[in-house]
């Protein structure tokens, strides 16, 4: 009787630890892996506000809104180049690669889209309108399948996909009384993900099928989510930059767990502005504040 | 020997008898009490019911009490005891008023006796004008309810599912006074009344402008011209088709523009008609800030040391866009010393030639100091003065 009262009571202590470990390892697996630029490297960024990632070629393209150009690193994190684009960059605020490896960069000052072809040494700039011939006030993109390109007209808070001459071929919104216009997508290979920040929602604009899926955050503490991204397990992970963490959802919504810290030493995030996936499945944060991106592996 | 349902029931009778006796020592207190607490300041004309039973042990623990006074408990939750309908009330609102939320009941209520009715010290007003200065405003037209003191007549003391702790949102809560239809209908161009929102133009407390519409107005509305805006869709290119200018001010790395479909974003935070303040801003001050910003007003409720005037965020920030962080109108050292004008000569060393080490950027005052949530530290420190704070970067101090 002693005998299975003990195995009983050490069977029950084992769950206990093993459901701690797992809880644990859900919460702390993510770890501070370095920052570009490299710590001890000469090269400082000032306030970066934006990445982009080729992953063939292993590079990151940093926009840099007070030096007023695209940087970009190795998959060492050295710095490779810093261009400014004849001194057209006044206000670079975000910038997407097309597959020639042409550069498309939203120019704030001018509320511009500049297109950079590097093989022909030439920038054309382009001013946004609606078919209604309603301005576009261009704020972050990115490029879709077979080039088409995505941009997040703030004016709307819709993402409009363009054609090429630029002519707005398809608007997502949300005509939901609660919607505040989005802060933030990403384009995956089963569509559209778009942030409704302030309304605590993310649209997945199913592009196969033409649907539309809402998904509402359970976690009431969201503070100030601006940016999202998501995992090969389509995990949800949202950036709160008041906050200073990171919130990390399954599809359901649910809140599974929130990771870093506001702060300003390695690892902290002060205004973080935007976070990518690398080719290695890091997480890069663009960290406006610290001036640097900061990288997260598990 | 007794059975032991006789035993039982010898026990229950000495349990009532213990608890009489009990309650009859506790009723004989106030007697006591009354032998060194003056019974004039328990007089008024209104006396808390427990006090008119001389029931002075309902609420304080005669010998010993973890809380001030010899309350038995904390306040709050000793008024709602018997306030039942209170505490329902404050659990279901999403608005509080400060004093509740701090479980500070005697801020406004005097627990023994008092000259007016709700155990009040003061007049409602009276009371309210102790700590809401920014009203008591002498204006050419006042509304009846503020002009008579009825505070009462549209915000609700404890809390409210409302911002400003009004009753109801507007229209709603006009309109159970203002008659619906007749004049007011036809001086609204016959609109239906319970769409429109009476805040964005009339100030609820007073004006100098008759019929309570907000002082500061805008030049198509003064003059009545209705058809310059309302004969074009409700979008941007309606203010911008007089204010061009002012969209360059948007271009800025950190920008304001924030649509929600296709209705027009300027009206976010500006009220097309009057207002009470330039720019046309909705509100009073901070609340078109607060309709997106909650989590910062939130967080700067938690706090000890706030800035000065700090529900005034056009002070430091810009109302359109800006190329600093935060939308801050300048860098921080600049936009402090436009107050701090001497402070700013006299401080650690900032700038290039201080470097945080946290991150390698030059230090300013926002380093040390948080102006705009504040913080449990004097001067809005982020830290202890005594080390924690410096300790951050001259580390082994």
């Amino acid at each position: 009787m002693k005998l299975r009262s003990f195995i009983i009571g050490i069977n029950f202590i084992l769950i206990i630890l093993s459901g701690a470990i797992v809880a644990l390892a859900g919460n702390s697996s993510w770890q501070y892996f370095g920052q570009i630029p490299l710590q001890n490297s000469e090269v400082k960024l000032k306030r970066p506000i934006f990445i982009d990632i080729d992953w063939q070629r292993q590079r990151y393209y940093v926009v840099e809104i007070e030096g007023k150009q695209l940087v970009s690193f190795d998959k060492e994190r050295k710095m490779l180049t810093a261009f400014n684009a004849d001194a057209s960059l006044k206000v670079p605020i975000a910038m997407a690669r097309d597959s020639q490896g042409n550069v498309w960069v939203v120019e704030r000052a001018e509320n511009q889209l500049l297109y950079i072809d590097f093989k022909e040494k030439k920038i054309d700039k382009f001013t946004l309108t609606h078919t209604d011939g309603s301005l576009v006030f261009i704020d972050r993109l990115a490029i879709g399948p077979q080039d088409f390109l995505f941009v997040l007209d703030r004016m709307q808070g819709a993402i409009l996909k363009l054609d090429d001459s630029l002519k707005v071929i398809k608007i997502f919104s949300s005509s939901a009384q609660d919607f505040s216009g989005f802060h933030d997508f990403k384009i995956k290979s089963d569509g559209l993900w778009a942030l409704d920040g302030f309304a605590r929602k993310i649209y997945h604009f199913n592009t196969h099928d033409d649907t539309i899926e809402v998904i509402n955050f359970t976690s009431t503490d969201l503070q100030f989510p601006i940016a999202l991204e998501l995992d090969d397990s389509k995990q949800i992970y949202v950036l709160d930059r008041h906050a200073g963490h990171i919130g990390v959802y399954d599809q359901k919504g649910r809140f599974k767990y929130n990771f870093i810290e506001r702060g300003k030493r390695n690892g902290r995030l002060w205004y973080a502005s935007n976070l990518i996936f690398d080719w290695e499945g890091r997480l890069c944060v663009v960290d406006e504040g610290n001036g640097r991106i900061e990288m997260f592996t598990r | 020997m007794k059975t032991p349902k006789e035993k039982i029931l010898m026990l229950t009778i000495f349990v009532f008898i213990a608890e009489w006796l009990f309650l009859q020592l506790a009723l004989t207190y106030a007697s006591d009490c009354f032998k060194c607490h003056q019974t004039e300041n328990f007089k008024g004309k209104v006396i808390h019911q427990p006090v008119k039973e001389n029931k002075c042990a309902a609420c304080h623990s005669p010998h010993v009490a973890k809380h001030k006074g010899l309350l038995k408990i904390e306040q709050a939750k000793l008024c709602f005891q018997c306030h039942e309908s209170i505490e329902e009330k404050v659990s279901q609102s999403k608005f509080l008023h400060q004093p509740v939320k701090d479980g500070n009941c005697v801020k406004c209520h005097a627990p023994h006796a008092a000259e007016y009715l709700g155990l009040m010290d003061k007049t409602i007003a009276d009371e309210c004008w102790t700590c809401h200065k920014k009203p008591q405003k002498d204006y050419a037209y006042s509304h009846q309810p503020y002009a008579k003191g009825q505070c009462n007549s549209c915000h609700d003391p404890h809390g409210t599912p409302n911002s400003n702790l009004i009753i109801k949102t507007a229209p709603s809560l006009c309109l159970d006074c203002h008659k619906k239809e007749g004049d007011l209908k036809k001086r609204h161009l016959n609109k239906d009344l319970f769409e429109l929102n009476c805040l964005s133009c009339h100030n609820p407390h007073g004006s100098n402008e008759s019929s309570l519409v907000r002082s500061v107005r805008h030049a198509p509305f003064a003059k009545g011209a209705c058809s310059v805006c309302h004969e074009k869709p409700n979008q941007i290119r309606v203010c911008l088709d007089c204010h061009q200018d002012t969209i360059s001010s948007f271009y800025k790395s950190q920008s304001h523009v924030k649509g929600n479909g296709m209705g027009n974003p300027c009206a976010n935070c500006h009220t097309p008609h009057a207002a009470d303040r330039s720019g046309l801003l909705y509100g009073a001050d901070g609340e078109a800030c607060r309709a997106c910003h909650e989590d910062t007003f939130k967080r700067r409720e938690k706090t000890l040391y706030k800035h000065s005037e700090w529900s005034t965020c056009t002070h430091c920030h810009s109302v359109h866009g800006a190329d600093q962080l935060a939308m801050l109108k300048d860098e921080p050292d600049k936009v402090c010393a436009g107050c701090h004008e001497k402070h700013i000569n006299f401080v650690h060393p900032i700038g290039d030639k201080a470097i945080d080490q946290r991150n390698g950027k030059p230090m300013n005052c926002i380093s040390c100091h948080d102006p705009c949530t504040g913080t449990m530290f004097k001067a809005q420190l982020r830290g202890s003065s005594g080390g924690s704070l410096c300790r951050e970067c001259h580390i082994g101090y």
